[in-house]
């Protein structure tokens, strides 16, 4: 295998530095054929899958908290500190561009890795009340956050941004024959943002609760409901749009490696189609091997059954 | 105490924050910074448990001989390999000759994980397939209303093939339409469930920071 | 009466498959209209002075590449076709080694020197908190650079940046879900009043139209944004995207056929489950 693929003259074997290379190749086929195996059922090959994405995934989420969170935000911070306190230093730490005493910075945040370590007692102590407080501190720094920022843009500003909704546009034609046209006219531009304002309006009022529902209350319900049964039907549609095009991006990628550079074949002759070099290129022969290892379970289970 | 000095701090902590919302002071900045970074400390460190968590459960699968126990030792050989490079890579250890900082970890993620995860994220489109024929059932104005919208939606999206007849003319009318329906209708359905939320955040936010919501201190 | 639950579903998964495949290999593709809010996009970066400093967020994972690694590489391209610089930062933790890759190859082709006119800062943990600290000071987030660490502010493109985005011009975010553009719009856009852009996936698309114009001055959303993004890209004279182009529109018409058979999924189960009603 290895004097075959040596043949080929690009990509390398295997690069950690070269954007692509033979091995790599293998395993990013194998690892998406194994996924799809599921479609068919639960299969080893998928299990392997499965667990191998479990363990990378958890190590490479922890090394990215581990390097922001631990290295840059305790331990850069703590030498920086050393640094000003030092002889030469300043004294001073930037602490969110206002100047603090550097013992100032390393004592508030020892306070964090204090709670840090309180929230770690969960480990060997179920129940214990020590990681409550660094858990009552994040939700209140949390809270906080998003209270504040989501009331700005997203009751005030929307609401703001509503009322200044302009019910007539002076650089628009008022009439159109032509259909296409007819988006640009001061009409359609005016039942429109209407309608925006009035679906806005009666789909509040439809989680009105507070109130005994009468006839004008109801209607408005009504109308709410159908404004909201449209958007999650929009949601839906971009839905399917947005998982159809992650399917068609991994059947790209497998059609990427089909190529002659990371077949076990050697390259065609001059003149000729390079069939084996397609059959035994990453995609295709591992679909094929996958595809028997799962047929030949199936029947021999068929016949002990 | 057990109870109160954790609300005290949820108290202190969130209107520390609010404060440095309104307040210019310096003071303020500094304060809301600080504790911005104790959020992120916390927060990091709060991943250990997961990892730990996740290897003490695949212990136990493998010394009670699960079926599946040949996998989690898999799934804690990978991680733990995982982990191993990333240290070194972060660290700077064994750096091999021409290497940049982070090659080594980059080609394990570009290997095993983004294919790994884009795949698992596309079984979806099988899977909405299926969902589409066995379950998506206009049983009511309302259900019809909402495959409609979706089906417009989706055909507006995309272009149309050149064998329809008329495939221009019809692509643009139903752009039009699909466009009118996002941001007109959806537009307003989007914004109703953004201020209908806003205000529940605001009332929760205002709860928790008031110490009177604490039901996150219930083991 | 055969129902539509009887059916084995995995009939379902392969006629899919077979017409995935059968299209890539087989199907073509054709330009796009362009969406007033994915002009807007194009426009809103190229109305910015050269020289401007834009901070560009890299806020995906592989499980939306596929929808924003088109958008998010085609920008950089604009941004230094234009002559912009760009400050990296991420708050999803996969997002750096998009940067990292995509920077490594688009960045030779404009002669762009790394520190004045493109920085990686790397990923910041905490979410919401992450761009609160962004948005209240950007070097003070950010005490070393991901690629070299060194101090942050020993770079050229790090000067004349301040708190609360004083000297930045342009948030870009590259959103995939949560952390992502609706935090940016309620940490930075609503707080700071700096302009801000928005690619998207498609699940997240129908909430920005909520929020377009008046918080959020364009976006590209899903794959459909990507390709009308990529055309204006190109038209506006980068040769090098022409491959992704095309690629990106031949996707578009497998899209098509798919959404069809969707529909047609839709309607075939709903009159089976009618007949099936009225037989019973």
């Amino acid at each position: 295998m290895l004097l075959a693929l040596q043949q080929a003259t690009e990509p390398p074997f295997f690069s950690i530095t070269a954007p692509d290379d033979v091995l790599g190749a293998w395993l990013i086929c194998f690892f998406t054929l194994a996924v799809f195996s599921f479609l068919y059922k639960d299969n080893p090959f998928y299990k392997v899958a499965e667990h191998v994405f479990v363990g990378v995934g958890t190590a490479f989420y922890t090394l990215q908290y581990y390097e922001e969170g631990v290295i840059g935000r305790l331990y850069e911070h703590m030498e920086q500190a050393g640094r000003a306190l030092g002889e030469g230093g300043s004294g001073v730490m930037d602490l969110g561009g206002t100047p603090v005493p550097a013992a100032w910075a390393i004592g508030l945040r020892s306070v964090a890795v204090l709670l840090s370590l309180m929230l770690l007692v969960r480990l060997f102590r179920s129940g214990s009340w020590a990681p409550r407080w660094a858990v009552a501190t994040m939700v209140g720094i949390y809270a906080a956050i998003k209270m504040t920022g989501e009331t700005q843009s997203k009751l005030v500003l929307q609401v703001e941004g509503l009322m200044r909704k302009p019910l007539v546009n002076p650089e628009l034609a008022s009439w159109g024959s032509d259909w296409a046209a007819v988006e640009q006219t001061q009409v359609f531009y005016t039942f429109a943002n209407l309608v925006l304002l009035v679906g806005v309006l009666c789909a509040l009022l439809h989680f009105v609760f507070t109130f005994r529902r009468g006839k004008v209350l109801a209607g408005a319900s009504r109308v709410g409901v159908v404004v909201l049964m449209l958007t999650f039907g929009a949601m839906f549609g971009f839905t399917v749009l947005g998982r159809y095009a992650l399917l068609i991006d991994r059947i790209d990628t497998l059609g990427d490696y089909t190529g002659g550079a990371y077949s076990l074949a050697p390259p065609p002759a001059a003149g000729s189609a390079g069939a084996l070099q397609l059959m035994l290129s990453p995609p295709v022969l591992l679909a094929v091997l996958i595809a028997l290892v799962l047929a030949v379970a199936a029947a021999s289970r068929k016949r002990s059954a | 105490m057990k109870r109160e000095i954790p609300i005290l701090l949820t108290v202190l902590c969130g209107l520390a924050i609010t404060w440095a919302f309104f307040s210019p002071l310096p003071a303020a900045r500094a304060v809301n910074a600080e504790l911005l970074a104790w959020a992120e400390v916390i927060f990091s460190v709060a991943f250990l448990l997961g990892i730990a968590n996740l290897v003490r459960i695949s212990l136990k699968q493998i010394s009670a001989r699960h079926p599946d126990s040949i996998y989690k030792v898999l799934l804690l050989l990978t991680m733990f390999g995982y982990l191993a490079v990333g240290l070194c890579d972060i660290h700077g250890w064994l750096l091999p000759e021409g290497a940049g900082a982070k090659d080594r970890s980059d080609w394990i993620y570009e290997k095993f994980f983004q294919p790994l995860q884009s795949t698992m994220f596309s079984l979806l489109a099988f899977y909405i397939a299926s969902a589409a024929f066995r379950a998506f059932r206009a049983r009511s104005f309302e259900a019809t209303l909402l495959l409609v919208a979706g089906s417009l939606v989706m055909l507006g999206q995309v272009p149309m093939p050149t064998w329809l007849p008329e495939s221009a003319a019809v692509g643009t009318f139903l752009q039009r339409v699909q466009a009118f329906l996002m941001v007109y209708v959806n537009g307003a359905g989007q914004s109703a469930i953004i201020i209908g939320a806003a205000l529940g955040t605001l009332a929760t936010g205002l709860r928790i920071i008031l110490g009177v919501e604490r039901s996150y201190l219930s083991e | 009466m055969a129902t539509a639950t009887d059916f084995d579903r995995r009939w379902i998964f392969l006629a899919i498959g077979v017409l995935v495949l059968g299209l890539y290999a087989f199907g073509s593709g054709a330009p796009m209209p362009v969406s007033p809010y994915v002009q807007s996009y194009f426009d809103t970066i190229d109305a910015l002075p050269e020289g401007s400093v834009v901070l560009l967020a890299a806020d995906f994972d592989p499980g939306s590449a596929a929808e924003l690694l088109p958008t998010y590489q085609a920008t950089i391209h604009h941004l230094l076709l234009r002559k912009l610089r760009i400050v990296n930062v991420a708050t999803w933790p996969a997002g750096p080694p998009f940067t990292r890759s995509s920077f490594a190859e688009i960045a030779p082709q404009y002669g762009a020197v790394y520190g004045s006119d493109w920085i990686e800062l790397g990923f910041k943990a905490g979410d919401d908190v992450a761009m609160g600290q962004i948005g209240q000071s950007l070097l003070s987030s950010f005490a070393q650079d991901d690629r070299d660490k060194a101090d942050v502010t020993s770079f050229p493109i790090m000067q004349g940046i301040s708190d609360s985005f004083q000297g930045i011009a342009l948030l870009i975010t590259m959103s995939a879900g949560y952390p992502g553009v609706l935090e940016w719009i309620a940490q930075a856009g609503g707080r700071y009043d700096v302009p801000i852009l928005a690619a998207t996936t498609a699940v997240q698309t129908p909430d920005l139209f909520a929020y377009y114009p008046s918080q959020l001055q364009g976006f590209a959303g899903a794959a459909t944004g990507a390709t009308q993004y990529l055309q204006l890209v190109v038209a506006a004279g980068v040769p090098a995207l022409e491959g992704t182009t095309t690629d990106n529109q031949e996707r578009m018409l497998i899209q098509t056929y798919a959404h069809l058979l969707i529909i047609g999924l839709i309607v075939t189960g709903n009159v089976l489950y009618f007949l099936g009603r009225r037989g019973a």
